[in-house]
C-alpha cells in the first residue's frame, strides 16, 4: 500500500486498527483501506516497541546478552534462551559436549514453553473472536506450567534458565512429579478445548476460509512454524534440521493443507498434544548427570572453586569483565519456536563481544504476510488473522 | 622487490618486509600472538618469552618479538609445542603469585589474568612441589611517593625498567638482587623512588605490581566510564581518558592508539584532582561578595558599557577552548568594538609566529620528528617545558637511533644525557649565541648574509647541522620569554630561513591552548585563523596603559595576572581598573577582580584545544558542573549588548581547522646584541618546573606530592662560597618566602634558577613582570 494511504474514490476509507487496540496483541498499527466492509489494501506498521536489542548485543558479553533474549518473545522465554544459547554454542564448537541431562532438560523446558505459548495464543485468539471461557481454561493450565518454571529458576516470565554450556541449575526436587502430573492431565484438557471450539458454528464461521494463504505464498513470504504448516508445508526444524535429543524422540508434525485460520488453529491444537507426547518420553528417558559442561574457558565455574583456586579466580575476572573469547567466524542457528523459526546469526571477530548479532524473528516475518491474507476479506477477518498468526511484539520490533 | 620476503604463518602465505619481526607481521595480518613484555611504545625486550612461536626446522621455540622474518620461513603460532612452552612459563609466574585478584586494583585489566585465561590454565604442576611456607616475602614499597610497588605481584617482565629507560630516559628502575636470593624491581640505588613520577611504569605494568597510590582501592576498572579528552597542562595535546565514576575523576589512562602512544607525564596522569570542587570558584562574585549569576552578568555588561571601547581590553590565559576564544574575539570586535585583545601566547609563540620565515613548516606532527636527522634544541629545558617533546627526542636518539642531537642552552639538561653536541651560552646571551651560530652555519652553507657573533661554536655542531637533510628546531618557551624575546625570535628566524624547507619548527608551550590563541586571533599581532595584522594593544604595555589611565576596564578570560606579572603590578592593575574575571580555579585574581564569574573546568567542558601540531583536539565533558562554559557566559554578556555570538560561524571555522599563517619573513634581519645586566648579583633565571603548569596545577595531588615546594638550584661552588647547604632555606631579595636550596653540579657557575608557579610565592616579584632574568641576591635564612 502506498505510503500516503491515498484513497482512490469516494467509497474508500482509511482506517487505523491499533496501535492501541486489544486485539492487535501488542502495539501493531494496522492501516487498512476499506471499500465498505471489504479490505482493498492494508499495511502493517511495526516498530513501536523497538528497543535496539541487536545493537545492545554488540556492547555485551555473550553471557550478558542471555537475559535480553527473554525479552523477545516473552511468552516463550525458554525457547528464546535455547535458540540464542545454541547459536553461541555452535560458534564455540561445544554443541556436542552438552551433557545429555542438560539436553533433556532443555527439551522439557522448550516443549513446556511451546505449550504455554500456544495456550496464550488459544486463549487470546478465542477471546478476540468472542469465546470467553476458553481464555479462562487456557490460563488455568498455563499457570501450572509457569509454576513449574518458577520451581526450576525462580522466575515466572523471564527465565534466563538455559545458559551457555547447559542449564543454570539442576531441576529441583519434586519437579518431575509435577511434570508427570501435568502430562497426564493435559490430554484431557486439550479435549476440553476441542469441545468448546472445534465444531462450534460461530468459531467455524469466523475461521474457515478466512485469511487464506497458499503453500507457494507461504514459502515465498518466508513465514514459518505453525503458520506454514497450516498451508501444507511439511517443515519442522526439530525433525528436519534436528538439534538436542529430538532425533531420539517420537513425535509427529501436524500439517493441514487448507491454508486458512482454521487450519492454523488445528495445527497448533495438534502440536500441543505432540509436545505432551515428547514430554512423556522425556520423563522416561531423562538420565542423571551434570547439567553444565566442564569447560572453564567459557562457562562460570562454581563459586567454591573461584574462591579457593587462583586460576579459577583469574579466569573468572576475565570472563566477567571482558567476556570469553569466542573464535572468529559467523554462525546461524535456528530453533523451532512456538511462533516459527527463531534464528540467531552471530558474527564474531574473536573478541569477548559479538561484532554483530542479527535475530530472525518469526513474528516479524509472519506479520509481513498479513496483507496477502486479509485482502478482499471483511474487516472483522483482521482480528481472526491476527489471532491465527500469533505474533508478539517484543520479538517483532526487538 | 628485494626487501620483501614471503613467510608462511599457520599454513597461510604472507608478504613481509625484511626488517620486520615475526610478531609485527603476524599482528599486521590479524594473527594473534600473546605478548606480555612487548609494547609498541618501546619495542621488544625479550624477557617474558610468551610470544614464542614454532619455526619449522628449528628445535626450540623462537621469540617472535625479536626474530626477524626470513624468506620461506614457516611459522606456527599455536602448535602444541608452543602452547606447552608458554604454559610452562606461566606456571613459573603463577607459582608464587598471591591469590589476591579479589582485592587487587588490576583485576579485570590484568595481563596475567588474560594469559591464564587464554592458555586455559586450571592447575599448576609446579605448585605441588612448592611449599607455600617457603615462599620468601618480597618487598612492598609503601614508602615510595605516588607509586606503589608490590614485588609479590611482579612477574619480572621488565616493562617498567624498559619504559623508564628507553621512553622516559630516567632509568631509575632496575632488577636488583635481594637478600632472599632472587631479584626484584627496585630503584638502582635502593633509595626511595625519587623521579619524574610520570607513572609510565604504572601504565605499562601488566600486573598489579606497579600501581598508583592515588587510585588505590577507589574503584574497579570496569566500573568507570572512560572519557577521551585532551590534557590541559601543556600544548602537546596528549590524548587521555578520564576514568569517571559517580561524577568524580578517579584516574587518568591513555591508550596505545593515541598520537602520544599512551605516554603521559606526571601532570597529565596524576594531577586530575585539580578539578575537584574545593579548588574551583564556587559562586559568581561582585566586589568580593557572592551574587547571583544574573547580577554578575549584568554588572559585567554594565562595566563594559560604561567605558569607551578604547578603554576596554581583554586578555586570554591561553588555557580556554578555541570556541571560547573565538566567542571573545567576535564579541569584542563586533559588539564592544574594541581591538584591545591579547593572550598569554604573546609571551612566547606569538613572538616567533609573527616572524615566521618562508618555507619553514611551523606546525608539525611530533612523530614527524623521526624524519629529521638532526634535532636542534634551543633555549629551554624541554623535559620540563613539554615532556612529550623530550620523549620524542629520546625515541629518536635513544630508541630508534635516527637523529643526532644538538642542544643549545645555558646548562646541561636531561636530554644531554642522551649524548648530544652541547653548545652552551650564558643566560641573556641568546642573541649573541644565535648570531655566532648563524655566522658559522652561513659560511658552511655558503649563504650570503652579514651576521656574526663573537662566541666560539663547536665545529662538530656546525658540521652536523650544515649536513642535515631535515632539522627539527625545538625552541624552548623560556628563551622567547626573555626581555629581548622579540629579537631572539628574529635571530631564530634568521637561522630557520637559512635552512628553509629543511626546517621543522616545534615551539614548546606550557599553555595548553596557546596555539588556539594564535588561531583565534586573540593574540596581539594576529587576526582570525592566525593571519598577522598590525599589532596594537599588547600585554607588555598593560601596566603602563593602566597607569596612564588609557585602559579602564579589563575582561580576563582564564588570565590570572599573578602568573605573569609581579604582585605589585597585578595588584595595581586590579586597583585601577574594573576587572571582570572568568575562570574555573581559585586564584589571587579571583579574589581581587570586581566581577568574578566561575566557568566550567576543562573536565566539564566540550570544545577544542589546538596543540603544538596544529591539531584540533577535542575535549569532552566528563563530569557535571554547576558553572557554565566560558563561551556561554560570553554569549550571555553579549546578549546584554544585543549581540548574539555567531555560533554557526565558529562551528564552520572549527570544521575547516585551517591556519592561515603568514610567512613573510624572507630577508635576514640584522639583530643587534642586547645584553642583560645582572648587576652585582648572581645570574638568576626563572625556569619552568616539570610539575607545574599555572598556579592552579599546585592544587592537584599528583604534582604537589611529586614536588611539594620550589627549589633554588645552584652550583656547588657558589653554594660553598655563600655557605649554603643542600636543603637549607634561603632568602632571595624581593621574594616573599624562603626557598629551599638544591645544589646541582649541572648548574653553571654564577647562575641560579627559580621555578615558576608554586603556591604562595610569585617569582615575578624577583624578576619583574613578564621577564625571566634577574639579578639574584641571596641571603641566609634565619
Amino acid at each position: 500500500m502506498n505510503e500516503s494511504y491515498v484513497v482512490n474514490n469516494e467509497r474508500e476509507v482509511i482506517l487505523n486498527v491499533g496501535p492501541q487496540h486489544p486485539a492487535t496483541h501488542g502495539v501493531l498499527r494496522y492501516v487498512v483501506k476499506l471499500d465498505g466492509e471489504r479490505i482493498v489494501d492494508s499495511d502493517p506498521q511495526v516498530g513501536f516497541l523497538h528497543r535496539g536489542i541487536e545493537k545492545l548485543a554488540e556492547y555485551m558479553t555473550y553471557h550478558q546478552f542471555n537475559p535480553y533474549t527473554d525479552r523477545l518473545d516473552y511468552l516463550a522465554s525458554m525457547n528464546n534462551n535455547l535458540a540464542y544459547v545454541m547459536a553461541v554454542e555452535k560458534l564455540l564448537g561445544i554443541t556436542d559436549q552438552i551433557p545429555e541431562r542438560a539436553q533433556y532438560i532443555r527439551v522439557i523446558m522448550s516443549e513446556l514453553g511451546r505449550i504455554a505459548s500456544h495456550l496464550v495464543w488459544l486463549a487470546t485468539h478465542a477471546l478476540d473472536i468472542g469465546a470467553m471461557t476458553v481464555f479462562l481454561y487456557c490460563f488455568r493450565e498455563r499457570e501450572y506450567i509457569i509454576d513449574m518454571f518458577e520451581m526450576a529458576c525462580g522466575n515466572r516470565l523471564t527465565y534466563n534458565y538455559i545458559r551457555i554450556g547447559g542449564v543454570a541449575r539442576d531441576l529441583p526436587d519434586g519437579f518431575m512429579d509435577r511434570l508427570k502430573e501435568f502430562v497426564n492431565l493435559f490430554y484431557d484438557k486439550v479435549k476440553e478445548y476441542h469441545t468448546l471450539l472445534t465444531k462450534n458454528r460461530i468459531w467455524l464461521k469466523r475461521t474457515k476460509d478466512v485469511g487464506y494463504i497458499s503453500k507457494e505464498d507461504a514459502v515465498n513470504y518466508g513465514i514459518a512454524g505453525p503458520c506454514t504448516r497450516g498451508s501444507g508445508v511439511d517443515w519442522d526444524l526439530r525433525r528436519d534440521v534436528p538439534y538436542l535429543v529430538y532425533p531420539e524422540l517420537n513425535f509427529e508434525i501436524p500439517v493441514y493443507d487448507e491454508g486458512d485460520v482454521y487450519a492454523r488453529y488445528l495445527v497448533r491444537m495438534d502440536e500441543m498434544v505432540q509436545s505432551n507426547r515428547i514430554l512423556e518420553q522425556c520423563i522416561e528417558r531423562i538420565p542423571d548427570g551434570p547439567v553444565m559442561i566442564d569447560e572453564p574457558k567459557y562457562v562460570w565455574e562454581p563459586k567454591e572453586r573461584i574462591m579457593m583456586n587462583n586460576y579459577a579466580l583469574m579466569k573468572h575476572f576475565v570472563k566477567v569483565v571482558k567476556g570469553f573469547k569466542a573464535p572468529p567466524g559467523e554462525v546461524y542457528f535456528g530453533a523451532e519456536n512456538p511462533k516459527g523459526e527463531l534464528g540467531f546469526y552471530i558474527y564474531s571477530t574473536g573478541e569477548g563481544k559479538p561484532y554483530r548479532l542479527k535475530i530472525r524473528a518469526p513474528s516479524f516475518i509472519n506479520i509481513s504476510a498479513m496483507p496477502k491474507m486479509v485482502k478482499g476479506g471483511l474487516i472483522a477477518d483482521i482480528i481472526s488473522v491476527i489471532g491465527s498468526l500469533d505474533f508478539v511484539f517484543g520479538e517483532c520490533d526487538r | 622487490m628485494a626487501d620483501t620476503v614471503k613467510v608462511k604463518i599457520n599454513g597461510k602465505e604472507y608478504e613481509a618486509e625484511k626488517s620486520e619481526t615475526i610478531l609485527q607481521v603476524a599482528r599486521r595480518n590479524g594473527i594473534y600472538i600473546p605478548a606480555i613484555c612487548y609494547s609498541d611504545r618501546f619495542g621488544a625486550i625479550g624477557a617474558c618469552r610468551i610470544c614464542a612461536v614454532e619455526i619449522v626446522g628449528m628445535k626450540k621455540p623462537m621469540l617472535s618479538c625479536a626474530m626477524k622474518v626470513k624468506d620461506g620461513m614457516e611459522i606456527l603460532t599455536d602448535s602444541e609445542k608452543v602452547i606447552e612452552f608458554r604454559k610452562n612459563i606461566v606456571y613459573e609466574w603463577d607459582k608464587f603469585h598471591p591469590l589476591q585478584c579479589g582485592v587487587c586494583d588490576k583485576s579485570g585489566e590484568c595481563g596475567l589474568q588474560d594469559i591464564n585465561y587464554e592458555l586455559n590454565i586450571t592447575e599448576n604442576p609446579l605448585e605441588k612441589e612448592a611449599d607455600p611456607l617457603s615462599i620468601p616475602n618480597r618487598t612492598i614499597h609503601y614508602e615510595w611517593k605516588i607509586i606503589h610497588h608490590d614485588a609479590n605481584l611482579c612477574i619480572q617482565c621488565r616493562r617498567c625498567v624498559t619504559i623508564c629507560d628507553k621512553v622516559v630516559n630516567f632509568g631509575i628502575l632496575a632488577l636488583v638482587k635481594k637478600e632472599w636470593g632472587g631479584k626484584e624491581i627496585d630503584t638502582k640505588d635502593g633509595k626511595p623512588l625519587d623521579c619524574e613520577f610520570c607513572g609510565q611504569c604504572v601504565s605499562i605494568c601488566p600486573t598489579g605490581a606497579m600501581s598508583s597510590k592515588l587510585f588505590k582501592y577507589k574503584a574497579r576498572p570496569w566500573e568507570m566510564d572512560k572519557v577521551r579528552t585532551t590534557c590541559q597542562f601543556c600544548a602537546s595535546g596528549c590524548q587521555m581518558d578520564l576514568n569517571v565514576k559517580d561524577n568524580k575523576i578517579l584516574r587518568v589512562t591513555s591508550e596505545d592508539d593515541t598520537p602520544n602512544m599512551a605516554n603521559l607525564c606526571n601532570l597529565g596522569r596524576f594531577n586530575y584532582s585539580v578539578v575537584e570542587n574545593k579548588n574551583l570558584i564556587k559562586s559568581p562574585k561582585v566586589r568580593g561578595n557572592n551574587s547571583s549569576l544574573d547580577a554578575a552578568l549584568k554588572k559585567a555588561a554594565d562595566i563594559l558599557r560604561s567605558h569607551s571601547p578604547d578603554e576596554i581590553a581583554a586578555i586570554c590565559g591561553a588555557r580556554e577552548t578555541v570556541e571560547d576564544q573565538l566567542s571573545l574575539k567576535l564579541f569584542f570586535e563586533n559588539a564592544v568594538k574594541s581591538n584591545n585583545i591579547d593572550s598569554f601566547a604573546s609571551t612566547h609563540i606569538g613572538k616567533l609566529f609573527s616572524v615566521l620565515p618562508k618555507g619553514v613548516s611551523p606546525l608539525n606532527n611530533v612523530s614527524d620528528m623521526e624524519k629529521c636527522d638532526v634535532i636542534f634544541a634551543f633555549g629551554g629545558d624541554v623535559a620540563n617545558e613539554m615532556p612529550r617533546l623530550d620523549w620524542q627526542i629520546t625515541r629518536n636518539v635513544k630508541l630508534l637511533k635516527k637523529s643526532k642531537l644538538v642542544t643549545a642552552y645555558w646548562r646541561d639538561t636531561k636530554i644531554d644525557t642522551l649524548g648530544s653536541i652541547a653548545l652552551r651560552y650564558e643566560p641573556g646571551q641568546e642573541i649573541e649565541f644565535l648570531n655566532s651560530l648563524f655566522g658559522s652555519l652561513a659560511s658552511a652553507l655558503n649563504a650570503n648574509a652579514d651576521i656574526k657573533g663573537s662566541l666560539d661554536i663547536a665545529e662538530d655542531a656546525v658540521k652536523v647541522m650544515s649536513e642535515a637533510s631535515k632539522v627539527a628546531f625545538v625552541v624552548g618557551e623560556e628563551a622567547l620569554e626573555r626581555p629581548n624575546g622579540d629579537d631572539i625570535a628574529k635571530a631564530l628566524a634568521n637561522m630557520m630561513l637559512l635552512f628553509g624547507d629543511k626546517a621543522k619548527l616545534y615551539v614548546s608551550s606550557k599553555y595548553n591552548n596557546a596555539y588556539g590563541a594564535i588561531f583565534s586571533g586573540v593574540t596581539s599581532g594576529f587576526d582570525l585563523f592566525g593571519e598577522t595584522k598590525k599589532s596594537g594593544f599588547s600585554l607588555y604595555d598593560l601596566p603602563r596603559l593602566v597607569d596612564e589611565g588609557k585602559i579602564k576596564a579589563l575582561l580576563l578570560l582564564n588570565a590570572d595576572l599573578f602568573t605573569i606579572f609581579s604582585d605589585e603590578d597585578a595588584k595595581r592593575i586590579f586597583e585601577k581598573v574594573d576587572a571582570i574575571y572568568l575562570d574555573a580555579y581559585n586564584s589571587e585574581s579571583s579574589r581581587l577582580a570586581n566581577v568574578v564569574i566561575p566557568t566550567a573546568s576543562f573536565a566539564s567542558t566540550n570544545g577544542h584545544y589546538v596543540n603544538i601540531e596544529g591539531r584540533f583536539n577535542e575535549i569532552r565533558k566528563a563530569i557535571d558542573s554547576d558553572a557554565l562554559e566560558a563561551k556561554d557566559i560570553l554569549s550571555k554578556i553579549a546578549n546584554q549588548y544585543g549581540y548574539s555570538v555567531p555560533v554557526g560561524y565558529i562551528k564552520e571555522a572549527l570544521e575547516k581547522q585551517q591556519f592561515n599563517l603568514n610567512q613573510t619573513f624572507n630577508n635576514y634581519a640584522k639583530v643587534e646584541n642586547s645584553s642583560f645586566s645582572f648587576g652585582d648579583g648572581l645570574k638568576g633565571v626563572v625556569v619552568y618546573s616539570k610539575f607545574r603548569s599555572g598556579i592552579f596545577s599546585s592544587f592537584g595531588e599528583g604534582a604537589s606530592i611529586a614536588m611539594e615546594e620550589p627549589v633554588l638550584e645552584i652550583n656547588p661552588e657558589d653554594a660553598e662560597s655563600l655557605g649554603f647547604e643542600d636543603g637549607a632555606y634561603v632568602n632571595v631579595e624581593r621574594l616573599s618566602t624562603k626557598i629551599k636550596v638544591k645544589v646541582d653540579d649541572k648548574m653553571p657557575k654564577g647562575t641560579v634558577s627559580i621555578p615558576l608557579w608554586f603556591k604562595g610565592y610569585n617569582v615575578y616579584n624577583v624578576s619583574g613582570s613578564l621577564t625571566n632574568l634577574f639579578s639574584a641576591k641571596l641571603m641566609k635564612g634565619e
